[in-house]
């Protein structure tokens, strides 16, 4: 019966049953077959944790509380659904969107169609973890304040669960729909952006409380007005408010377009994921029939013969940083980084230490300014402190003689993976300074980081890679770089700042000395990690 | 002619205590010698020394007609070296990986393509090329390691437990493999636990307790000289503890 609705055959169906159920067994003790579960699993509990934090103004919603709070409320919820969601969704959307399937198909006698099916039912038995996880508190709290109605849980539980699958499938089907034409490692940092803006800059600043609050209050004349109709929170808290007050016509209206609306989402997302799912399985076989001679990240390529990687050890230095370094994390990290250089400018944290101004916050510019300084060098220290120490054996055993051409492509790979932050913090800032000044405050980070670079790779010069993770930022090291972050970054910063308003002249001289510096650093640098070498003797 | 792997009164202690005890041995070009001891015998030390990991506190030893001192990145390039673990850079694909170690030896991207198709096609791992190896078992991640070790054709290949996790099919085809390389004049240093597969690779056995060469002669002659029916007998015989 329900592989006929699904339009599976009876082995198919076992298939998908006993990929989703070991699957979902896996997931729940963090061992997932596909390692993403993991990840899905934590940003369950992260779930979780956001119920904590909401809880006091999750409460109010159905009780009686005027509806600007409803309101908030309900904007504080979907927002805390939409960061949190986008994170689950994702965490999904790359297990079913990434070659991983290919490889079970290539490998394993199941049908696209039978994994396809499990996934879903995957997915289906998390979102319903999640739910639980999410309201199951606030249920009972509501529970005890409603006088034990048992009506409240039900409908509550019932109303969370349909907002849970409907942003769910909502945000699982933008990410499909933009996997068709983006990496989906990209599309994840485009949500890791959207993220940071929503949690720093709405929740936590000021300015954007209020502005909130005054959305709140504004909406305070409008109960019931055309806009409720289009906002999911207020279709999903309807049945909860139909309990106390009544059943209102827009309140039911609401209620039903929220019935409505999941199955019609489900259709969308249904249709969008299996068309992208397809494409990428078949994107996936095709790579396997390629052969040796499949296209591999070309980006990667380019980017090496832009920075001019000339022989074979710096090509294996920077292609080992690169490609270990080069995806899913970093890259999210900088799209989280580039949010807060947008969001402290506009927010007017940072301002433009080149305008004429006695404005203290001037000062802020300079500081921030003396962080992106060092932003390469906490870089390279990440690079040291590695996940692969165990295999600083294949470094160890390499004919490495000129080991500062191989810490030279480290260094460019460092670089490399470091200028996607300073061009989006050049977009980021172009969009509110001037562009000269936008050009002028991200330029100098970039030499200076360099100059930086260079002189942390003589005093850090042991094997990159062949260290433990450091535990927590408790490392002696890791305080150390954090201090001298500080310290020469802000006062790199500060020179730099100081020699602008000291006139052109002065300003030229400092750029030119500064140059002169990068070289002789570059050379200088190379020529005694080749002299320090710990690969060309062996260690005592 | 000369020794591919001269070993003279080497000796590595960590502080007080005494890891290898002034061993001395030859290998000629061709050879295949399994390096057998119980745990903590020595057999890794010996081999990170001679593959310059690991400096020795006394003596010498020439590898491929270089010393392992002096001139460790000579040594190294003509080296090729299979650790007891199976730890790799994990977020990379083996075409990734392998085309590092291509890198790291200098060779041309054409020549290491060429090896690369040819030894993961003989283990069954060209379809996996481009898989992240993060998601690889550690048979297949030991294959890789295998191959990693072949690519630069190495005068000396140094193996240390190479067969772990491997199936019979690879196991089979990797024997054959040394086989064939010592055939065309390469030396393999064969260091294992598993005296059986040795007592069919190995044509001479170098054995090693508690720091010291307790044994050193081909395989035949030995288990005939100490009148003992097989290299399992004769290990335990010469490696058996006081009671």
């Amino acid at each position: 019966m329900i592989g006929r609705v699904l339009g599976l055959s009876p082995g198919e169906l076992r298939h998908a049953t006993l990929l989703a159920a070991a699957q979902l067994t896996l997931l729940w003790r963090g061992q997932a077959v596909v390692r993403r579960g993991r990840t899905t699993t934590r940003s369950a509990f992260a779930i979780a944790l956001w119920t904590n934090l909401f809880m006091g103004v999750f409460l109010p919603l159905g009780t009686g509380v005027a509806l600007p709070e409803r309101v908030r409320a309900g904007v504080w919820m979907a927002m805390g659904f939409l960061m949190t969601g986008s994170l689950v969704a994702g965490e999904f959307a790359m297990s079913l969107l990434e070659h991983r399937d290919a490889d079970v198909l290539f490998h394993r006698p199941v049908s696209s169609r039978a994994l396809y099916a499990g996934r879903l039912l995957q997915i289906t038995g998390t979102v319903l973890l999640v739910t639980f996880g999410f309201f199951t508190g606030p249920a009972m709290a509501g529970f005890a304040m409603s006088g034990w109605n048992p009506l409240f849980p039900l409908l509550y539980l019932a109303g969370g669960l349909m907002q849970v699958v409907f942003l769910t499938l909502a945000i699982l089907a933008l990410y499909a729909f933009l996997a068709r034409f983006i990496h989906i490692e990209r599309v994840k940092a485009v949500a890791g952006f959207i993220n940071a803006i929503l949690a720093i800059g709405i929740m936590m600043s000021y300015q954007g409380q209020m502005l909130w609050a005054r959305v709140g209050d504004s909406l305070e004349a409008l109960r019931g007005a055309a806009w409720t109709y289009f906002v999911p929170p207020a279709w999903f808290s309807a049945p909860v408010e139909i309990l106390y007050a009544g059943p209102q016509s827009h309140l039911v209206a609401q209620a039903l377009i929220g019935l409505a609306s999941v199955p019609l989402m489900a259709a969308v997302a249904s249709g969008v994921l299996r068309r992208s799912y397809q494409e990428r399985l078949a994107r996936g076989l095709e790579h396997r029939r390629l052969g040796l001679h499949a296209p591999r990240r070309p980006l990667l390529t380019w980017a090496a013969r832009l920075l001019f990687v000339r022989r074979g050890a710096e090509t294996a230095g920077f292609e080992l940083v690169a490609r270990l370094y080069g995806t899913g994390k970093l890259l999210q990290a900088t799209a989280i980084f580039f949010a807060l250089i947008l969001l402290a400018v506009w927010q007017g944290i940072v301002k433009d230490p080149y305008a004429p101004s006695d404005d203290l916050f001037a000062f802020m510019g300079t500081f921030y300014q003396g962080l992106l300084c060092f932003m390469m060098v906490t870089t390279a220290g990440q690079v040291r402190h590695s996940p692969y120490a165990g295999a600083a054996w294949i470094l160890q055993t390499a004919p490495l003689g000129r080991y500062g051409d191989f810490y030279a492509g480290v260094k460019k790979a460092v670089l490399a993976l470091s200028l996607p932050v300073y061009a989006g913090a050049f977009v980021a800032i172009g969009l509110l300074w001037p562009p000269a000044h936008a050009l002028l405050y991200v330029a100098f980070p970039v030499v200076s980081g360099v100059l930086f670079l260079h002189a942390h790779s003589l005093w850090d010069h042991e094997l990159p890679l062949s260290e433990e993770p450091a535990v927590g930022s408790a490392g002696t090291r890791m305080i150390v770089l954090i201090l001298a972050s500080l310290f020469f970054g802000v006062a790199a910063s500060a020179a730099h700042s100081f020699a602008f308003r000291l006139g052109p002249q002065v300003f030229a001289a400092f750029w030119a000395a500064l140059a002169l510096a990068l070289i002789a650093s570059s050379g200088f640098s190379r020529w005694m990690l080749n002299r320090l070498s710990p690969l060309a003797r062996a260690p005592e | 002619m000369t020794a591919s792997i001269a070993v003279h009164e080497l000796s590595k202690s960590y502080g007080a205590s005494l890891a290898v005890d002034r061993i001395s041995f030859t290998v000629a070009p061709g050879e295949i010698v399994g390096y057998l001891g119980p745990n903590g015998a020595g057999k890794t030390t010996t081999l990170k020394m001679l593959c310059g990991m690991l400096a020795p506190t006394s003596g010498t030893a020439h590898v491929a007609g270089r010393d392992i001192i002096a001139d460790t990145i000579e040594v190294k390039r003509r080296i090729g070296f299979v650790p007891d673990s199976d730890a790799i850079y994990e977020g990379l694909t083996p075409y990734e990986f392998l085309r590092l170690v291509a890198h790291l030896h200098e060779l041309p991207e054409a020549a290491a393509e060429e090896r690369m198709e040819h030894h993961l096609r003989r283990f069954g791992l060209l379809d996996h090329l481009y898989e992240p190896m993060s998601t690889f078992s550690k048979g297949m991640k030991q294959k890789i390691v295998l191959t990693s070790a072949f690519l630069h054709e190495p005068e000396v290949l140094f193996l240390d437990e190479p067969l772990t996790g491997l199936d019979v099919n690879a196991t089979l085809l990797v024997k054959d493999t040394l086989h064939e390389l010592a055939r065309a004049g390469r030396t393999i240093f064969y260091s294992s636990h598993m005296l059986d597969v040795v007592e069919r690779v190995a044509m001479r056995v170098v054995m090693i307790h508690r720091g010291r060469i307790v044994l050193d002669g081909p395989v035949q002659e030995v288990l005939a000289r100490a009148n003992e029916p097989s290299l399992e007998e004769l290990f335990r015989s010469l490696t058996r503890e006081a009671p």
